[in-house]
């Protein structure tokens, strides 16, 4: 193990740890704190969006099970 | 794909039965190896069907009004985070001293119940998302 692989590691486990705080945190009572589905909801207002997010998701799908 | 999920929504048999086809379907595709044709097959077929149903959708937006300009900041950094540790990493040569999230998933990926399950999760999202 390395330093900087174990930065970048303890970086990604942050960041997975702030998204569950962050998701959990958004649906207590009396919170204005976005939820992920605010936040996917505000980037599918649109048509565009929507279907941008949609092949995002595909794109993801595409690159971890494909190549 | 929408109309059937509706439909299954108010009958609970008929929700079980698309939980069946949708876990049977991540099952068979979870036995395709990548860098396949039947993996590319697999994989298209969904994305296929979601980005016709987001093309199609006339969703009114789900966004509560009330969200305050920090909380969605929040989201922000997380995501300016991630982008800077990953560009970085593919910089730096996307190596086992300098992993990217492709680097240290796909070994989970690996076994077929395992990429079966990331698969059912992958296919739940994507129907998550079409109902934001």
């Amino acid at each position: 193990m390395s330093l900087s692989r174990d930065l970048i590691i303890a970086v990604y486990v942050a960041v997975v740890l702030a998204v569950v705080v962050l998701a959990v945190a958004a649906h207590r009572d009396g919170t204005r704190l976005a939820s992920l589905a605010d936040v996917f909801g505000r980037l599918s207002a649109r048509r565009f969006g929507r279907v941008a997010v949609t092949f995002g998701w595909w794109w993801l799908g595409w690159h971890f099970f494909v190549r | 794909m929408a109309p059937v999920v509706a439909r299954a929504r108010s009958r609970p048999g008929a929700t079980a039965l698309v939980l069946v086809l949708v876990l049977a379907y991540s099952w068979v595709a979870g036995h395709f190896s990548t860098f396949t044709r039947p993996a590319e097959v697999a994989t298209f077929i969904p994305g296929a069907i979601g980005v016709a149903v987001a093309i199609r959708a006339r969703r009114p937006s789900t966004v509560r009004p009330d969200r305050s300009r920090s909380g969605w900041l929040a989201w922000w950094l997380i995501v300016v985070a991630v982008t800077v540790v990953e560009v970085l990493a593919l910089v730096l040569g996307a190596n086992h001293d300098h992993p990217t999230i492709s680097d240290l998933v796909n070994p989970w990926l690996d076994p077929t119940p395992a990429r079966a399950l990331w698969f059912a999760l992958w296919l739940g999202f994507g129907y998550w998302l079409s109902r934001r």
